[in-house]
């Protein structure tokens, strides 16, 4: 889609997938993904003629996912701890049982971290964007960014540890 | 800046490779571009009562009782190309129908958002002037009781055989509001169900089915009847014994009747009553030929 800007049910089409995996990698539930993405595509609809047709879509499409997903989660339960907001067991039906549980100790890992660290390391480790893109997409200085990304591996590392762990010993209880 | 970070660790990796995020079901983004395209034209669609969505915001104006009311509400002049949208169906069933939208990127942002406070920075660069959850439209049109309120019942012939009760199939919830210009095999291969999965396989033959039908729903809805028919005698082409058959000959005589081919319409009639002898759509399948 270089040089034209694409038309918003283009973008939906192809977009659509990328939004809803990283909607759900930053925490949003199942119940909660018609609204986010409904939110997501009128404000890219509204904002499509300021959109640059020369760069890749994608990273601006994140921006306003991450933007809609941050106000919604405003919105709704301030006092909502991460690991109550982001607790959802319904990967689908799909999935093989590996997958699941692996969805399971990824989401419940990521919702240790707090949201601006969340974000950058979902960004920039899981949807490609580089710590440049990462940095101006949360509006944030590039060495910002750089220590939020590297501080969120560790966590992320130690988290996905912790909840194997947890989940070795569950299935092992069975 | 040239620092780079290192590779993420090795089993970090494999454990993110293997928890790929679930994917969108068809349903799921049919019925989401439907709310996308009704709010973006301002049009309210019946609440949704099967509990989906999330978030505390105001929604987008459902009627009392279940019944939609017939209007349009552009948000903003030259916003969107809004061809036609009608609300059908009755009985409380509150079927609906968008018609043809097109979406075109507005050239400005539209009208502010009363009430709508938004998070400090969040218009700087990403967010929009205006916040969508101020004015959702419910979640899908699904029905209460989980039937399908199809269109090709009374309303969906203008200003003819007012009152007949809606057909009902059993095709999952939702009518959608797709582009007749998109491809419908696109349509279907969006659904992200695995291939070679028979189930899958029909879940995407009759999310075809049922774009192509709304193709013609949306055509008979504004009087294009040459675009009905085409969509239909598609669906009759692609799908002779399809799902949704009981659904497409409702709309073949209606088309056909509103062509002025009475005959060919009564012929149709007579087959559809062969076929189905109970169907809930004979009282609109009678008052398109209803003198």
């Amino acid at each position: 889609m270089s040089g034209e800007r694409p038309g918003l049910e283009a973008l939906y089409r192809s977009e659509l997938r990328s939004v809803y995996a990283f909607l759900w990698r930053l925490g949003a539930q199942e119940s909660e993904m018609d609204d986010l993405a409904h939110d997501v595509f009128v404000t890219a609809a509204r904002r499509l003629s300021s959109f640059d047709p020369a760069r890749p879509a994608r990273p601006w499409l994140l921006g306003i996912a991450f933007r809609v997903f941050s106000d919604a989660r405003r919105k709704r339960r301030p006092t909502e701890t991460p690991s109550e907001a982001m607790e959802d067991p319904v990967p689908g039906p799909e999935a093989s049982v590996e997958r699941r549980q692996a969805q399971q100790v990824i989401r419940r890992a990521l919702a240790t971290l707090p949201e601006e660290r969340r974000v950058a390391f979902v960004l920039h480790e899981l949807e490609g964007l580089t710590p440049s893109e990462v940095s101006n997409l949360m509006q944030a200085p590039l060495m910002t960014t750089y220590s939020r990304l590297k501080t969120a591996r560790d966590e992320v590392a130690s988290a996905v540890r912790r909840f194997q762990l947890i989940e070795q010993s569950r299935n092992g209880s069975r | 800046m040239s620092e780079r970070l290192p590779p993420l660790h090795e089993a970090l990796r494999a454990v993110f490779d293997t928890a790929t995020p679930p994917q969108p079901s068809a349903e799921f983004e049919a019925r989401v571009l439907e709310r996308v395209t009704a709010t973006l034209a301002g049009v309210a669609l019946p609440e949704d009562t099967s509990g989906s969505g999330g978030f505390s915001g105001p929604t987008g104006a459902p009627t009392p009782d279940g019944v939609p009311a017939p209007g349009v509400v552009v948000v903003k002049k030259g916003v969107l190309a809004l061809g036609a949208a009608l609300l059908l169906g009755g009985g409380g069933l509150g079927g609906v129908l968008v018609g043809r939208v097109v979406l075109t990127p507005p050239a400005a942002e539209v009208k502010a958002s009363p009430g709508g406070a938004r998070a400090k920075g969040s218009d700087e660069a990403l967010g929009s002037a205006h916040d969508p959850a101020d004015e959702r439209p419910a979640a899908g049109v699904q029905r209460p009781s989980g039937a399908t309120a199809s269109v090709g019942g009374a309303g969906s012939m203008p200003a003819k055989a007012a009152g007949a009760p809606n057909e009902v199939s059993a095709a999952p919830p939702g009518p959608k509001a797709p582009q007749p210009s998109a491809s419908v095999q696109g349509l279907a291969d969006a659904g992200g169900a695995p291939a070679g999965h028979e189930d899958a396989s029909r879940d995407t033959a009759l999310s075809a089915e049922r774009a192509l039908l709304e193709v013609a729903r949306t055509a008979l809805a504004r009087g294009d009847v040459g675009a009905t028919l085409a969509a239909v005698e598609r669906h009759e082409r692609e799908f002779p014994g399809g799902r949704l058959l009981e659904e497409r000959e409702v709309l073949f005589v209606q088309a056909l009747a509103l062509s002025g081919r009475r005959g060919d319409a009564a012929a149709r009639q007579a087959a559809f009553k062969t076929r189905f002898p109970d169907s809930l759509s004979l009282p609109a399948v009678d008052a398109a030929l209803a003198p």
